[in-house]
């Protein structure tokens, strides 16, 4: 029984720990999709060493730092060390007979057959009781144990077939857990309703077991390993950022000599950061819609058109921005990066262009109202920050926002201008 | 312990109500405008701005001095035209008397404005030897004051003699006057705010004439006859 050889404790949030090697590289001069290649794999490569145990074989206790991986990851294997300075020891299921993070998950190792083919895993302890429930993700599919006893497994099955019938596909749930449960537990018929109504799912497995466990031990509680982690998280937030932005033309010979201010303006915006705990704590997809208003200012001394020539651009500035961001996941302050693009719309309020032409001792200066800019721009942007939980629904942060953005905008006499804007932000806001 | 966690509660909610105070905030700030800036040049550069106090009285021209030094500055005013680039000498002109001080400045204008007309007017900057006009500016005459003659001398005069005519709302530009003598109309060969000369016409036939002034379509009849001998 898992209780010989695990401590029990309810479960409470996960401590992480890991040691980061961040790749950083020069967002401006390399395209999207190498970023974000780079970024995933640069995040897949991260350990994550937290405290617990191992059990070896010889029932002897090894306390150290666990490697905290994916469910998939940590179904094969077990990277252990003592310290956080000794090398890594690897264990395969064969190896060992459980290992478990502090205050978290625990997993044991165990034979299954899955497709005729008996392999050992790790598999997660979800419940333990008179009854044992576990875990398993192969990559596959997720999959449900459950143990009497004497340890002998069966797994919770639900297969779906598929029929055809008037060019309509019908997916057909054989429920065959049902049946499986049915049987396990015939001895507590108060239990049919719940098994019934039974989704092949944590919560609702972990229910049966445990109430089970209620009816027919006096004794001891079921304990229940798995952590409540929802599926999919959901956080919104809300921000304010300073933003120091160059603008200026490139690829035309008649703007591109034009000089720009640096010009400085504040935006503010709300994000939505989605993640899938079950899969990956770290890593999540975050996407932020911001509006701000800026003015831009070229000046120089156009080779043909003028003696000088200068732009101001009023404009208000939308910008939504996507990209995966990766939050270290352990302590208050928690170090955050994130890799992704954007999407940037000007929304001009006044566009004036004004010529100095120069005709013996007379000095003319005329305004246009027009400007060679483009109106939609995309765009790469690479983020460092660090967010502050300082509770569960309050998470204040600061983050430093590298972006360069471009389009193509029209000019009368010159088909297409290429413009650029290269833009360092820092934001502060919070998530709710 | 319920207590507790329902102050955590609410000084969480505080926070976050604070928060978002804070960001709608941020958003009402965000919506005012920036003020523009403008390249240092080796002169003065002057912008012309939007024409105001536009009425059947006339109009008030603006202009400002946007960047440069202004202690060099001998003058300012500003030209306009129906027609043509405004410009000194070539179309209606004012020119503002005085030393100027500061970076603005501005000048009403009552006279030689055609009723619904449509003008260009351009600021300008008379430094060392350039002159530096602002761009143009446009807008809708309602109209101005009648030219008015209160007199002219000599009261008599041959073909090819030079009359002098004294009044008020004349244009300073000689093409906007129209000299009308017996039906016939010519331009004065000077003109400025309060005096117009003529040179009369060869062909004008001797005797006595009425004497009118033709500016922005409104015409002003002289108090008494020129005799041309």
């Amino acid at each position: 029984m898992i209780t010989n050889i695990l401590i029990k404790d309810d479960v409470k949030d996960n401590n992480q720990e890991r040691t980061i090697k961040t790749r950083t590289a020069n967002l401006m001069k390399i395209s999207l999709i190498l970023l974000l290649v780079c970024c995933f794999l640069s995040i897949k490569a991260q350990t994550n060493f937290l405290p617990g145990y191992v059990i070896t074989l010889e029932n002897d206790t090894l306390h150290g730092l666990i490697d905290y991986r994916s469910e998939i990851r940590n179904a094969r294997r077990c990277d252990f060390r003592e310290k956080a300075t000794d090398p890594v020891r690897e264990f395969l299921p064969e190896e060992i007979k459980a290992y478990r993070f502090t205050d978290s998950k625990c997993y044991v190792s165990k034979w299954v057959t899955i497709d005729s083919l008996r392999t050992p895993v790790f598999l997660e302890c979800l419940a333990d009781g008179i009854y044992d429930l576990f875990f398993l993700n192969d990559g596959m599919a997720s999959r449900y144990f459950i143990a009497n006893q004497e340890g002998q497994m069966t797994e919770l099955t639900n297969k779906v077939s598929y029929i055809r019938k008037s060019d309509r596909e019908y997916a057909l749930q054989q429920k065959k857990y049902i049946g499986i449960l049915k049987v396990v537990f015939a001895d507590c018929r108060q239990l049919d309703p719940m098994i019934n109504s039974a989704k092949l799912e944590d919560r609702s497995l972990i229910a049966i077991t445990s109430k089970y466990h209620e009816y027919v031990c006096d004794g001891e509680k079921c304990i229940i390993y798995k952590k409540k982690v929802p599926a999919v998280k959901i956080t919104w937030g809300a921000y304010m950022a300073a933003n120091v932005s160059v603008f200026s033309f490139s690829d035309n010979t008649l703007f591109e000599v034009l000089n720009t201010d640096v010009s400085r303006y504040p935006t503010a915006g709300m994000l939505l950061n989605t993640s899938l705990p079950k899969a990956n704590e770290k890593l999540s997809f975050q996407i932020s819609c911001e509006y701000g208003r800026a003015y831009f200012h070229n000046t120089g001394i156009p080779p043909f058109t003028a003696d000088f020539e200068e732009i101001h651009l009023h404009t208000s500035i939308l910008k939504t921005k996507g990209g995966f961001k990766y939050t270290w996941p352990k302590g208050k302050l928690r170090p955050t990066a994130m890799a992704g693009a954007h999407y940037l719309r000007m929304l001009i309020n006044e566009a004036v262009r004004v010529e100095d032409k120069v005709t013996f001792n007379t000095i003319y200066s005329n305004k246009y109202v027009d400007s060679p800019h483009a109106e939609k721009l995309l765009g790469l942007n690479f983020d460092l920050g660090m967010d502050y939980h300082y509770s569960s629904s309050f998470i204040p942060f600061v983050t430093l926002s590298i972006e360069q953005s471009r389009g193509y905008g029209n000019f009368t006499i010159v088909p297409t201008v290429n413009t650029k804007i290269n833009t360092l932000q820092v934001h502060a806001g919070i998530y709710f | 312990m319920q207590e507790f966690i329902s102050n955590r509660i609410h000084k969480g909610a505080r926070l976050n109500l604070l928060c978002l105070a804070l960001f709608f905030g941020a958003i009402s700030y965000l919506t005012s405008c920036q003020e523009e800036t403008y390249a240092y040049r080796g002169y003065p550069r002057v912008n012309t701005l939007e024409v105001t106090n536009i009425s059947s009285e006339g109009v008030t021209f603006n202009g400002t001095i946007i960047s440069g030094q202004t202690a060099e500055i001998k003058k300012v005013g500003f030209a306009w035209s129906a027609s043509v680039n405004p410009g000194i000498n070539l179309t209606d002109t004012t020119i503002i008397a005085g030393k100027f001080t500061g970076n603005t400045f501005q000048k009403q204008v009552d006279f030689g404005l055609l009723k619904n007309g449509n003008y260009k007017v351009r600021a300008f900057v008379i430094y060392d030897s350039f002159t530096i006009y602002g761009p143009v500016e446009t807008f809708k005459s309602k109209g101005s004051k009648s030219p008015v003659i209160t007199d002219f001398y000599p009261a008599s005069g041959k073909k090819g003699d030079t009359i002098t005519i004294t009044g008020d709302n004349f244009c300073s530009y000689i093409y906007s006057n129209f000299i009308i003598l017996e039906g016939n109309s010519f331009p004065a060969i000077y003109a400025e705010r309060k005096k117009l000369q003529f040179v009369i016409p060869q062909t004008q036939r001797s005797g006595e004439t009425i004497l009118q002034v033709e500016v922005a379509g409104m015409t002003a009849r002289a108090p008494q006859n020129l005799v041309v001998e």
